[in-house]
C-alpha cells in the first residue's frame, strides 16, 4: 500500500475519492466473504461458547442462569490447565530452538560458496513434509526401546554416562511423566485465583521431543526467511563496514543482526501462531501424553466436541485459543501498521 | 498365511451366496430409491464386513441405490465430525452408524434419529437380542438402533509363548492373585508381563475397566455407571491399585506404541498378556499369522462369563428422504445370515442369539456363547453406556492423569464428579 501511494503522483482530489470508490467495489466481495467465513463464524462461536447446550441438530442459543459457567469449569479442569501450560512451556521452547537454529544455519548456508543451492534444498525439504509424516517418523525416533536410545547405547554414549554416573542412561522421551522447575506454589501465591491450580506448572520433559521435532520441521522456515533478510543486505554496507574495520564477528553483531531484527520479528509472530494452533504434529507424534504431559489446546478441542460431544465446552476453549492468539499477533499488526504510515 | 487367506475367500463367498439367497426370498416390497450409508468402516476387514452387508441389502431390494459413504480415520472421530456438519445443515444421511448408550443418547435428544420399535415388534427382535443391548439403544421406551454384531472388551490375550518360558498356565476367570503370581514369575525370565500400547489413552482405560468390573461385577459395573454406587466403593479402589501395579509390569515403550503395536509384541512374546477387545482376534490371525490355541489362548479377569459389550450400531435419520430404504438396510443387517457373514469378517460376535456359530473361529464361538448366556455390561471406554458421552471422556482423561499421579482418591473422586453432572 505505502509503496504504491509514494510512487503514484499527488492525486487530484475528485480522483482520488473515484479510486476509492472502485477500490471499495473491488474489495466488496472479498470483504463480505471474509466477514460471513470469518467474522460471523466467530461470533458464532462466542455465541455456541455462552449457551447452555448447543446440539449441531438442535442449535439452540438459549443461555443458562450463568452464560460464563462453561469458561469456568473450563479453567477449573485440569487438562486445560496442563493444555495451556504445555502451550506456554511448548511455544517458547519451539521459538527459541527455532529461531536460533534458523539464524545460524542461514549464515552458513549464505556463506557458502557453490553449494548454497543445495544445502539451501536440504534444509527446507523438512518444511515440505506433512505434519502428521514428521510425526509419526519423530514418535519411532523418540521410541525408548528403539530409535534415539539405540544410537544411545551402540554409540558408546550409554556406557560412558553409566561408568561416571554409575546409572543407566536411558531417557524416557515421550514416555516421561516427570515435570521439572515446578512453580505452582509461587504461581497460588501471586495469581488472583491461583489457589485452583491443579497441576504442576513447570516443563514437562516430554515436550522436549515433541520441541525437536517441531523445530526440526520448522527450522528450514526460519532459515529461508533469514536468508531472504541477509541477501538484502545491501553489498555496500558491508564494504563500509569493513572499511570502518568490522569485520567477523564484529560485522554481523553490529550490521547483520540489527538489520535482521525486523525479519526476526516477524518470523517469531509466525513462528509463534504456528505453536499456538498446533495439532496435528502432536496428535500424531505423542497424543495427550502421561497426565497430559504433551497435551494442546487443539487436541482439547477436537476431543471435547467430537469425542465427548461437548460442543459448548469446545467453542469456549477455541474462543480461549483464539484471545491468547490474538494477545500476540494484534500488537504486531498495529505496530506493523503504524510503521506503514510513518514511512 | 495360506489358512488366512482361505479363510477370508470362503467368507467373502458366503457373503455373496447369501447376498442371494436373501435376494430370491420373497421380499415384502422392497425399497427403491437411494440411501446413504454413513460409516467409519474403511481399512481392510471392517471394509469387507460392511460389503457383506450392502451387497446383501442390495440383493433383497435390487432397485435400491445404495451410496457407501465411508469416513476414515480417529476410530470414528472423523465421521462424527463430518455427520455433526450435515446434521448441522439438515442434511442426513438415511443411515449411519453410532455407538449405543450415551453416543446414541446424543442423536435422540437432538431429535434425529427414526424410531424403529414398531420393526422390532414386527421382527421379533426383542425376542432374539440381549435385553441389555436393546436397553442401550432404547430411552423413553422407544428403540432407535439395530446392532451389526458386538465385540468384547474384556479379553486378556495371553502368549503361549511367554507362558512356556515362564512356566505358567493361565485361563478361565482368573483373580487378581493367581494373573500376580503368573506375572511375577514372566518378570522373573524377563518378559513383560502386561503388553501395552497407550499412546491412545483407550486401551490403558479399556484395562483398568477390565479390572474394575472384574472386582465390582456386572452388577457393580453397572451401579457405578449409574450413579447408584460410588467410585469410591473398595472394589474400585483395589481395581486401580491393581492397575497401579499393572503399570508397572509393561512393556517400556508402551506410550510409543498403538493398540497394534502392543499386539505384535504379545505374537512375539516379549510380553505376556493383552488386554484388549476382540478385534485383536483378527489382527492375531491375519496380521500376525497366529493360530488360536497354540500361539495364543486368552481368559479373562474376574468371572469369565461376564461379557464387556462393545456394539457396532446403525441408525436410521429422521429427516433422510428415503425412509424405507432406511428400514430395508435394518432389516438386512439384522438377516441372521448377515449377521453371520458380518461377523465372520469383522471378528465379533452376532447379536442375534439364533444365529449358528458353528463356521466361526473357535474364539469368536466362545464369545458367542457368553454374550447369549452370560452377564452383559456396556463398556464405558467405547461409549456403550447409558451415560452421556461426556462420562467416557471424564473416565479416558481420570486414567491419563492416574498414569502420572497414581492417585486412587482423585480418580475415584474425579469419577464420582462425572457421573453426578451427568
Amino acid at each position: 500500500m505505502s509503496q504504491v501511494r509514494e510512487n503514484s503522483n499527488p492525486p487530484v482530489k475528485r480522483k482520488k475519492r473515484g479510486g476509492d470508490v472502485k477500490a471499495a467495489i473491488l474489495l466488496l466481495p472479498s470483504f463480505l466473504i471474509v466477514s460471513v467465513f470469518v467474522y460471523v463464524f466467530i461470533s458464532y462461536t462466542i455465541g455456541v461458547s455462552l449457551a447452555e447446550n448447543w446440539m449441531p441438530a438442535k442449535a439452540s442459543m438459549a443461555q443458562g442462569p450463568d452464560p460464563f459457567a462453561t469458561y469456568k469449569n473450563l479453567f477449573e479442569n485440569p487438562r486445560f490447565q496442563s493444555d495451556l501450560r504445555n502451550s506456554f512451556i511448548f511455544t517458547i521452547l519451539f521459538l527459541l530452538v527455532t529461531v536460533l537454529a534458523g539464524f545460524f544455519i542461514a549464515l552458513a548456508v549464505h556463506n557458502m560458496g557453490r553449494t548454497k543451492g543445495f544445502f539451501r534444498g536440504v534444509f527446507l525439504l523438512p518444511y515440505a513434509l506433512s505434519f502428521i509424516v514428521t510425526g509419526v517418523v519423530w514418535r519411532w525416533l523418540f521410541n525408548p526401546d528403539s530409535g534415539v536410545n539405540l544410537f544411545l547405547k551402540y554409540s558408546g554414549v550409554a556406557s560412558a554416562y553409566k561408568s561416571i554416573k554409575g546409572e543407566e542412561l536411558r531417557p524416557e522421551w515421550l514416555t516421561s511423566a516427570t515435570t521439572v522447575g515446578d512453580v505452582s506454589a509461587l504461581l497460588e501465591k501471586i495469581i488472583p485465583g491461583g489457589q485452583y491450580i491443579q497441576v504442576e506448572m513447570g516443563i514437562p520433559l516430554a515436550l522436549i521431543p515433541v520441541v525437536i521435532a517441531t523445530a526440526w520441521q520448522l527450522m528450514g522456515f526460519a532459515m529461508a526467511m533469514f536468508l531472504a533478510g541477509l541477501v538484502s543486505i545491501p553489498d555496500e554496507l558491508r564494504e563500509a563496514s569493513m572499511m570502518d574495520g568490522a569485520t567477523g564477528s564484529r560485522y554481523y553483531r553490529s550490521i547483520a543482526v540489527p538489520m535482521l531484527a525486523p525479519i526476526a520479528i516477524t518470523t517469531l509472530v509466525i513462528l509463534t501462531h504456528v505453536a499456538l494452533k498446533i495439532f496435528d504434529l502432536i496428535y500424531a507424534m505423542s497424543g495427550s501424553g502421561v497426565g497430559f504431559a504433551t497435551d494442546m489446546p487443539g487436541i482439547f478441542v477436537y476431543e471435547s466436541m467430537y469425542k465427548a460431544l461437548k460442543y459448548n465446552t469446545g467453542a469456549a476453549a477455541s474462543i480461549v485459543m483464539l484471545i491468547i492468539v490474538c494477545i500476540v499477533v494484534v500488537p504486531y499488526l498495529i505496530h506493523s501498521n503504524r510503521e506503514t504510515k510513518e514511512r | 498365511m495360506f489358512k488366512t487367506k482361505t479363510k477370508v475367500s470362503v467368507a467373502a463367498f458366503t457373503a455373496v451366496a447369501l447376498a442371494f439367497a436373501v435376494g430370491t426370498a420373497p421380499a415384502n416390497a422392497a425399497a427403491t430409491g437411494e440411501i446413504e450409508v454413513f460409516s467409519w468402516w474403511t481399512s481392510g476387514s471392517e471394509d469387507a464386513a460392511l460389503q457383506a452387508i450392502i451387497s446383501a441389502a442390495q440383493a433383497a431390494n435390487p432397485d435400491l441405490k445404495i451410496i457407501n459413504a465411508a469416513v476414515a480415520g480417529g476410530a470414528g472421530t472423523n465421521a462424527k465430525q463430518v455427520l455433526a456438519t450435515r446434521l448441522a445443515g439438515g442434511d442426513a444421511p438415511e443411515i449411519w452408524q453410532t455407538h449405543p448408550g450415551g453416543e446414541l443418547q446424543n442423536y435422540v435428544e437432538q431429535e434425529v434419529l427414526t424410531d424403529m420399535t414398531a420393526v422390532y415388534e414386527s421382527e421379533g427382535w426383542n425376542k432374539v437380542v440381549p435385553k441389555e443391548l436393546v436397553a442401550s439403544m432404547t430411552f423413553n421406551k422407544k428403540t432407535y438402533s439395530v446392532l451389526s454384531g458386538v465385540h468384547r472388551a474384556n479379553t486378556m490375550w495371553i502368549s503361549s509363548a511367554a507362558q512356556k518360558k515362564a512356566g505358567v498356565s493361565l485361563s478361565g476367570s482368573l483373580s487378581w492373585a493367581t494373573f500376580k503370581a503368573a506375572a511375577l514369575k514372566m518378570k522373573a525370565k524377563g518378559i513383560d508381563p502386561i503388553c501395552l500400547g497407550d499412546k491412545d489413552i483407550w486401551t490403558a482405560a479399556q484395562l483398568l475397566e477390565a479390572l474394575i468390573v472384574a472386582e465390582e461385577g456386572a452388577s457393580g459395573w453397572n451401579a457405578l455407571l449409574d450413579g447408584s454406587k460410588s467410585w469410591g466403593s473398595a472394589g474400585v479402589k483395589r481395581a486401580v491399585a491393581h492397575f497401579n501395579e499393572a503399570m508397572t509390569w509393561t512393556n517400556a515403550d508402551h506410550k510409543a506404541l498403538d493398540w497394534t503395536g502392543a499386539v505384535a509384541a504379545l505374537a512375539k512374546g516379549t510380553c505376556g498378556v493383552n488386554i484388549m477387545g476382540d478385534w485383536a482376534y483378527g489382527e492375531l490371525l491375519v496380521k500376525q499369522n497366529k493360530v488360536d490355541g497354540k500361539d495364543f489362548t486368552y481368559a479373562t479377569f474376574g468371572d469369565a462369563n461376564t461379557f464387556v459389550t462393545v456394539g457396532d450400531s446403525f441408525v436410521i435419520g429422521k429427516t433422510a428422504k428415503n425412509q424405507a430404504g432406511g428400514v430395508a438396510f435394518a432389516k438386512a443387517i439384522m438377516d441372521p445370515k448377515v449377521q453371520l457373514a458380518f461377523n465372520k469378517l469383522k471378528g465379533s460376535a452376532p447379536v442375534r442369539s439364533d444365529v449358528s456359530t458353528k463356521t466361526l473361529g473357535k474364539y469368536q464361538q466362545g464369545a458367542a456363547k457368553v454374550l447369549a448366556n452370560g452377564k452383559r455390561v456396556p463398556s464405558l471406554v467405547h461409549g456403550q453406556a447409558n451415560v452421556a458421552a461426556a462420562v467416557g471422556q471424564a473416565y479416558a482423561d481420570s486414567v491419563t492423569l492416574l498414569q502420572a499421579n497414581k492417585s486412587v482418591a482423585k480418580f475415584t473422586k474425579a469419577m464420582d464428579a462425572a457421573i453426578a453432572a451427568n
